[in-house]
């Protein structure tokens, strides 16, 4: 049992520390996908996911990482 | 089962279906309809994207049906870092749908996968230039026509900053040279514009100060951006900035009624978000020289003032993305 609650606040803490470090609403804004604008189309944008070259699932608009091609041919 | 052992499962089997949504793709459709579901595959002989919808079936859409954005997009699925001549042609293909910013990405990936092919990696950049800047000043205009003046003049920024050897840097020059202090003055006066008589003769100094700061960046635009004139000139505005503080600061201690700090408070924003302007475009400058911790010195400078500055935050992303990569060179 407690093996298992370990694990599970193994989990929570990997998926939070997956988060931006910076928790200001500030800090958010600023890290928001804004790909699909001429803004990010031109200078890029500074998401993190969007940063590290890869596509932000919450945007359809961005294309910033490749399609996960399971059965690439 | 033990109810805690059963929460504790549901709970962890609730998260793996959370990353499993989060997971999911989208293409667009030529028209922009987005399909989401999880591609498969590419047949190359057909040009045929294989597409898992949402609801279980599987579709296949020809890169003829699908939007600019998407046919890039599945095309950057298929090359790998590392082929310079597919990633030039990869960046081609984004610079030709106004992607700018990952067409630099791709053409640095090219450079650092094969650097002898930098001289057409660069002829390559200086016809993305010449169609960035061509964008910039249609957006700029298009900001214009409809009495949008700051999206107009970030445009005209933009330009004048990452393309200054196109022509149309210098008719943005030209445009800013007739907008940019006017602007500011307005602000400037309107901040102003509820002090008393002898709170406006005590602020001479600080609007001298911050005239001169706003001509400063100004002259600072409109030459070459890389060259040290223009650094000179903005660090020379910065400090004509922290002079206008310092006079604010002595009048907020002279001044301790809440109606003239409030005016000042005001007074104090547009120097202090006219400052971070400055250093942004020093970080700006920085990052095209390579010079990428001078860039992030400056952005840090502009955090100290305003540590929840987005334009700074977002500023300092892109420059740290830009030493990491050394690709966004324009």
């Amino acid at each position: 049992m407690k093996f298992v609650l370990i694990l599970l606040l193994g989990a929570v803490a990997t998926l939070g520390s997956c988060k931006s470090s910076g928790n200001s609403a500030a800090q958010a804004a600023a890290e928001r996908c804004i790909c699909g604008t001429p803004e990010a189309d031109f200078e890029g944008c500074p998401h993190p996911s969007c940063l590290k070259g890869e596509r932000n699932p919450d945007n359809p608009d961005c294309v910033c990482g490749p399609l996960k091609l399971s059965g690439k041919k | 089962m033990n109810p805690l052992l059963r929460s504790t499962l549901s709970f962890a089997a609730l998260l793996v279906l959370a990353a499993a949504a989060s997971a999911a793709d989208y293409v667009k459709l030529k028209g922009g309809k987005p399909v989401k579901g999880e591609a498969i595959s590419f047949d190359e002989p057909t040009q045929t994207l294989n597409f898992k919808m949402e609801d279980g079936t599987t579709h296949g859409f020809k890169l003829d049906e699908l939007d600019k954005r998407s046919v890039y997009l599945v095309n950057q699925s298929k090359v790998p870092k590392d082929d310079a001549t597919k990633q030039i042609r990869l960046a081609n293909l984004a610079r030709d749908a106004e992607l700018f910013a990952h067409a630099l990405r791709h053409y640095g990936y090219a450079e650092q996968a094969d650097p002898s092919r930098k001289p057409e990696i660069e002829r390559e950049r200086g016809t993305l230039r010449k169609l960035a800047a061509a964008y910039g000043m249609k957006k700029a205009q298009e900001a214009t026509s409809k009495g949008d003046k700051a999206e107009a003049e970030k445009w005209l920024i933009k330009v004048v900053e990452k393309v200054p050897d196109e022509p149309q840097a210098k008719e943005a020059a030209a445009i800013l040279e007739q907008t940019y202090a006017s602007t500011r003055a307005e602000k400037e006066a309107k901040a102003q514009s509820k002090a008393g008589e002898q709170l406006k003769k005590d602020l001479q100094p600080g609007k001298k100060n911050y005239d001169d700061m706003v001509k400063k960046t100004q002259d600072g635009l409109t030459q070459k951006t890389t060259g040290s004139r223009s650094t000179s000139l903005w660090d020379s505005a910065v400090s004509d900035g922290q002079k206008a503080l310092a006079l604010l600061d002595k009048l907020v201690k002279k001044y301790p009624d809440p109606q003239t700090q409030e005016t000042l408070g005001g007074y104090r924003v547009i120097v202090v978000n006219q400052v971070i302007e400055v250093h942004l475009h020093l970080a700006s400058a920085y990052t095209t020289r390579s010079s990428y911790n001078d860039a992030l010195a400056q952005v840090n400078k502009a955090l100290a003032l305003d540590p929840k500055n987005e334009r700074a935050l977002a500023t300092r992303a892109r420059v740290e993305q830009a030493a990491a990569e050394r690709g966004w060179i324009w």
